[in-house]
């Protein structure tokens, strides 16, 4: 094993966690990256300290790659998804305006409450649809991200 | 000879396309391959991958899922989509139409002049 005494005294496990976090797109996928990368370069002799300077250097400037990935990760809406979003609130519309027609002539009480109730509900609905399974699972994990946050 | 770095841009997709083609992959060790395969001509940025890997799963190309490694460690691996395979085929046909192109060049004409 190289090292041993070293290793413990860099603690190279929080040293790596550190340094991913600041990548918050993407930090275990970071994380992991680097072990992978310490460990090559520590099989080929370096030290744990050194090693872990040189596998952040390789990944390159630290701000730029960060900018990098939050504008890979950032949600836009692809042209298919925009359409495809357009196309589902216009239908959801024009259905609910049918509905609410059809069903004031019948003397429905406080319809349009409902209809308007329906139909701000259905919107994060719609959004998530047009936006794909990916994306739907990612926006998933964020919020339980997010509720793990707010209940810790 | 190293290759220049607008041409390791514009290759990167169809190659992370080709090894995910062989079997899922994680950054890591796609880096590793393309630095074995190409005996070193083409030095990829380790961190250029990245952006590229989550560009290609939004476009919904790829899928990632996470797993373990060997050491137990929580590891974001990537798998090929229907959607994938065939921009890969698309990909490949562009690549072989400007080889092609090049290459009904070369031979036919009068000898290139070195510097």
């Amino acid at each position: 094993m190289p090292n041993q005494n070293t290793t413990q005294a860099f603690n190279l496990e929080a040293e790596v966690k550190r340094w991913s976090e600041r990548f918050s797109a993407n930090p275990e996928e970071m994380a992991d990256h680097l072990h992978c990368q310490v460990d090559g370069l520590m099989a080929d002799g370096l030290d744990p300290a050194t090693a872990f300077i040189r596998a952040t250097e390789m990944l390159g400037e630290p701000a730029a790659l960060r900018a990098e990935l939050e504008k890979a990760t950032a949600a836009r809406f692809s042209k298919a998804q925009l359409i495809r979003f357009c196309a589902a609130y216009l239908s959801l519309t024009l259905l609910l305006a049918t509905v609410g027609i059809v069903m004031s002539f019948s003397g429905t009480p406080y319809v349009e409450y409902m209809l308007a109730g329906v139909y701000l509900l259905s919107m994060p609905m719609l959004y998530l649809t047009a936006r794909g399974r990916a994306a739907m699972q990612a926006e998933c994990r964020m919020v339980k991200k997010l509720y793990r946050k707010l209940t810790s | 000879m190293a290759l220049p770095k607008d041409l390791v841009a514009a290759s990167a997709t169809p190659l992370v396309l080709s090894i995910l083609a062989q079997g899922d992959s994680y950054g890591y060790a796609i880096i590793q391959q393309v630095k074995t395969l190409s005996d070193g001509q083409l030095e990829w940025a380790d961190g250029m991958l990245y952006p590229i890997l989550h560009r290609l799963e939004k476009r919904q190309l790829i899928e990632a899922y996470w797993g373990r490694s060997q050491a137990g460690r929580r590891r974001k691996y990537y798998r090929l989509l229907d959607a994938g395979g065939s921009e890969l085929v698309d990909l490949r046909q562009q690549w072989e139409s400007m080889n092609r192109l090049l290459k009904s060049f070369s031979g036919s004409n009068r000898p290139l002049k070195t510097a």
